[in-house]
């Protein structure tokens, strides 16, 4: 149904970011990017970094749920941890919010350990986990307040703080309303509330879009945008893709316990390029098609599909390098190539790209 | 000031606002009015059939006044006994279950705190019930036979008993995974220490052939409440000037070591007693001409013996409780389910088993739309 029309222009399979051809890469990779995997961010050594974690292993029972894992923060901004359900991305923000001893590895929080110095890492570190923690009969504002007084703040900073935040997460109107009686979007708000309630440097945030309607989650993220514009350094994990694209300033993809990328989306991007998604559509019909297949396999292509009857879509491996030579092979060889590209996509692109694709 | 233990404070808040609590203490009360009401009709009647064959010299008042002093402490101290646990029970079980735990745990608030706000609610809430059941203790003084050291000792002890027994409970609670469990253990803990230490006590007595001296008896009876509040009240000093008038207790004090219940008169200094004031007598004398710690004859102190070990078990619950609220610490009770729960999310959720392979480096997965084109309609058998 969707090669019907020869003479339709070929549709990008994924429709935000405009694809670029390998030709023209618009981006030059940063020479200063260290490789790929387990590199850590720029400036990991010294204080600019909110959390600094290295070699993070955790094991239940026999399961792996974080193995050998590296991150790097930075202070200020948003850090987005993509990852499937599983991954060990919540595992990962318990253990940076002391609830939760590793089994090996190190982590540095502001330059505390969450371990030996765990209450000036509570102090500094809100955390908002995926689910609502309820206590039936109290108000909004009383709830905010408690988790306030177990912070340790007075009576009046308390007031303050609870007016403040109610206001951003715009619930001053259920101020005095029961928190059972709130709806999803609003307890996941209240819940962003009492994260921030002592005001911490840092946020961590565990899906918190989850459950939340379009709109809900709209808001939801107004109020992180506006949070990471203020110094505040923001972890927050997703399993949703979208929802990190637009605010995170620097991403880590997570899958079974390992880092497998982390940095900004552009920088994996780079990092990625040693292995590489080429589309290329040809025409001659199905001979045309066998011709190519057997052109891009002698390549050195691998996983290759069959996108939409004229298009075959495959991995690279060797860089730009060997995009280059793909492409004069399949000139030398008569194969009548129509469209030849690189696909870049969006954050989706490159977590599928990253992770063996599990979440779907 | 200090601030208030935030945990305290939230617990009161839920606890003691709107009209839950009013109610409760109004039933309650309306109950133990009730009771004594009850409890004095049918004294009197006993009475007026020992008086018709002919104490008809001495006052009846005392007789009456231990009789309702005792059985009241005897009800207070079972419904403190029911009601300390099931609400303590809850207590952290139920923040687990909340999933409000974790929230906390990442305060600044220690573990030791969170148990500490918890216990102190308990507290509140047992001392709010015994004080409410004060007054009606207090009836018996016009009646003579109990002495205000009787009550205070006897209320002393029905707290204490009643807060270890709540600390006890918060361990229950710490270590159970769900609300219902926890409560199922902790009224479970209390039958033991009620119905099972008799029991217990009976098959060591039956064992020894009933053979006691004055000072022994056996070791489960020190773990039973109410042999403690017994002996704390002085229930086995229940004779006075003939009359005989058992109440709840009186079991309990019979079998006190070095009774004197079998003897005559209790040779215990009592308010006198002015029997020209009409059948009931009444009190003439200041009650506290008698010393309620001077006037022990026992050589065994049993409620201390008793509220000791119930100290160590509520401490021991405290302890308990402390350690298992910590971050990452597990519930005992329940974990099995817990964990058939975590594999069948993890099934779920499509994360490779145990041992699998990390992934071998960086592949391409297939976009949805590069996915094969559906299979023909179904044709087979199988196709659906």
């Amino acid at each position: 149904m969707s090669d019907d029309l020869p003479t339709t222009p070929p549709r990008s399979a994924e429709p935000t970011p405009p694809a670029e051809t390998v030709a023209m890469p618009t981006a030059p990779p940063d020479p200063t990017m260290p490789p790929p995997g387990t590199t850590p961010a720029a400036g990991s050594d010294g204080a600019s970094l909110a959390v600094r974690v290295r070699g993070l292993v955790k094991r239940y029972g026999t399961l792996n749920a974080v193995d050998n894992l590296d991150m790097d923060v930075p202070k200020g901004g948003v850090f987005g941890l993509i990852g499937p359900n599983g991954a060990g991305k919540t595992t990962t923000m318990l253990a940076v919010c002391t609830l939760l001893t590793p089994n090996q590895g190190s982590i540095d929080v502001f330059g505390f350990d969450p371990q030996s110095d765990e209450q000036e890492v509570r102090k500094r570190v809100g955390y908002m986990p995926d689910f609502f923690g309820l206590y039936d009969g109290l108000t909004c504002a009383e709830y905010l307040d408690f988790f306030a007084s177990a912070y340790g703040l007075d009576a009046a900073t308390r007031r303050r703080q609870v007016d403040d935040l109610l206001e951003l997460v715009e619930l001053s109107h259920k101020r005095d309303t029961d928190v059972s009686g709130l709806s999803r979007g609003m307890q996941q708000r209240l819940s962003l509330a009492r994260a921030l309630v002592h005001d911490p440097q840092l946020l961590v945030l565990d899906e918190p879009a989850s459950g939340l309607d379009p709109r809900a989650r709209i808001d939801l993220r107004e109020i992180l945008l506006e949070l990471g514009r203020q110094e505040r350094t923001i972890l927050v994990s997703s399993h949703i893709l979208a929802e990190l694209e637009e605010m995170c300033d620097r991403v880590g993809i997570i899958e079974a316990g390992k880092m497998l990328a982390q940095g900004t989306p552009d920088q994996i991007r780079t990092q990625m390029r040693t292995s590489m998604i080429v589309s290329v559509r040809v025409l001659g019909g199905r001979a045309g098609m066998e011709q190519a297949h057997v052109v891009m396999s002698q390549r050195g292509v691998t996983n290759i599909v069959t996108v939409r009857g004229d298009t075959l879509r495959g991995e690279l491996a060797g860089g730009e390098e060997a995009v280059a030579d793909l492409l004069a092979a399949m000139v030398a060889a008569e194969v009548r190539v129509v469209d030849f590209r690189e696909d870049r996509g969006g954050l989706e692109r490159l977590f599928l790209s990253v992770t063996e694709g599990i979440v779907r | 000031m200090t601030a208030m233990n935030p945990v305290l404070r939230r617990e009161l808040l839920e606890r003691w606002r709107g009209r839950r609590a009013f109610l409760v203490i109004t039933i309650y009360t309306a109950v133990l009015a009730g009771i004594v009401q009850l409890l004095w009709l049918v004294g009197r009647a006993f009475l007026r059939e020992q008086v018709r064959f002919g104490f008809v010299d001495a006052a009846t008042g005392p007789a009456m006044g231990r009789y309702l002093f005792e059985n009241l402490l005897g009800f207070v101290l079972l419904l403190v006994l029911f009601i300390a646990p099931g609400y303590a029970a809850a207590q952290i079980a139920g923040e687990r279950e909340r999933k409000t735990l974790s929230l906390l745990q990442v305060t600044l608030v220690r573990p030791w705190e969170i148990v500490v706000g918890k216990l102190g609610a308990s507290t509140a809430w047992l001392l709010l019930l015994v004080i409410a059941a004060l007054p009606f203790g207090a009836a018996a003084f016009f009646l003579g036979g109990v002495t205000v050291g009787d009550l205070l000792r006897s209320t002393f002890v029905i707290v204490a008993l009643a807060v270890a027994v709540a600390a006890m409970s918060l361990g229950v609670s710490s270590i159970t995974r769900k609300t219902t469990a926890s409560i199922v253990v902790t009224y479970g803990l209390v039958m033991l220490l009620t119905l099972g230490t008799l029991f217990a006590a009976g098959v060591e007595a039956a064992m020894r052939r009933f053979d006691f001296d004055r000072d022994t008896r056996p070791i489960a009876l020190y773990l039973n409440p109410f042999y403690g509040l017994a002996d704390a009240a002085r229930a086995d000093s229940f004779r006075f000037s003939g009359f005989e008038l058992p109440s709840v207790l009186t079991p309990f004090g019979a079998i006190l070591p070095d009774p004197d219940f079998f003897g005559n008169d209790v040779a215990i200094a009592r308010p006198a007693i002015e029997p020209a004031f009409g059948p009931d007598g009444a009190v003439v004398d200041d009650f506290f001409e008698v010393d309620p710690f001077e006037d022990r004859r026992r050589r065994q102190p049993v409620w201390l013996i008793t509220l000791s070990l119930y100290t160590l078990f509520g401490v021991g619950g405290f302890v308990i409780a402390t350690q298992r609220v910590k971050p990452e610490v597990q519930p005992l009770i329940g974990r099995r389910k817990a964990a058939r729960e975590r594999e069948a999310r993890r099934v779920a959720a499509g994360v490779p088993p145990v041992g699998a392979p990390p992934p071998g480096g960086v592949m391409i997965a297939p976009l949805p739309e590069d996915l094969p084109p559906p299979p023909p309609p179904p044709s087979g058998p199988d196709g659906t």
